[in-house]
């Protein structure tokens, strides 16, 4: 990920990279599992941007499964610098699937908390496809996108 | 003594539990009030509004999300598009936080100043 405009971060803001599968129909590409917190079970997730997290799915309704990594440092991150993350799990029970890909800035409450607890939503826009097309993205896929 | 204890920590939890289970049994969703395409996307609101509070520690403070109103309406490309403003309920169904959720130009789900959680849990562009 690369932002040319950083403005929109304050102090306090958060921002997700919300991916999700979808699992309508029961099945996804990546395994589903999950700790009683909602915290998904990998292999292994890393991240460069500033205070990352990896995000619960405590709440979320089970038809579409989130595989998140977010910022809980906005205002750190720096214009036209190279941020990756990554999330590796174990194979799902679906050859191919169906994907969304959402941004989604936040903020934290409390303030001086940086975990996922913590990063509360105030606005999601979707990066790939639409409201109306969602599920724009065909999983497995290398995808390039400019939002 | 021990009895008015016993009493008292049974009224307690009596009216907690009240203030939860009730907002969840009487405050449904709203979404078979609208028709067609309204009600479809009325749906659609209504899942997502419920992904938008979910994913933090949000949930615990939420008992009920009802879709307040379906607008059509027209996007920059003048394809007709609908808004929907959701609101979700706390405890005893107090007010607790509202999201404007538009399939407009492209669509979009925005917190709006409603409610309890700007107080509690504050907001973004109050910075």
């Amino acid at each position: 990920m690369i932002w040319t405009d950083v403005s929109g971060f304050g102090s306090n803001s958060t921002y997700e990279h919300d991916f999700f599968l979808n699992n309508y129909d029961g099945k996804t590409y990546l395994s589903r599992a999950q700790g009683l917190n909602g915290i998904p079970t990998v292999i292994y997730w890393g991240s460069n941007l500033p205070r990352a997290y990896l995000d619960t799915r405590f709440g979320d309704p089970a038809e579409e499964v989130a595989y998140v990594i977010g910022c809980a440092d906005g205002d750190a991150i720096q214009a036209n610098t190279w941020y990756w993350s990554q999330i590796r799990t174990d194979k799902g029970d679906a050859n191919t699937d169906k994907a969304k890909l959402f941004g989604q800035l936040g903020h934290r409450s409390p303030s001086w908390c940086y975990t996922t607890w913590c990063v509360i939503a105030d606005q999601t826009e979707p990066i790939v496809g639409s409201w109306s097309n969602p599920w724009a993205i065909s999983v497995p896929v290398d995808l390039w996108w400019t939002r | 003594m021990k009895k008015k204890k016993v009493f008292t920590l049974g009224l307690v939890l009596s009216f907690v539990f009240l203030g939860e289970v009730a907002p969840r049994l009487l405050i449904g969703s709203n979404i078979k009030t609208f028709q067609g395409e309204q009600r479809a996307f009325a749906a659609s609101a209504w899942k997502e509004a419920r992904y938008f509070f979910s994913g933090s520690a949000e949930p615990l403070f939420w008992t009920a999300i009802q879709i307040q109103d379906v607008k059509e309406k027209v996007d920059t490309d003048g394809q007709q598009c609908y808004e929907a403003n959701v609101r979700a309920y706390t405890l005893f169904g107090l007010p607790w936080s509202s999201v404007l959720v538009t399939s407009c130009n492209g669509g979009s789900m925005i917190r709006q100043k409603w409610g309890l959680a700007p107080t509690l849990i504050g907001r973004f562009s109050d910075e």
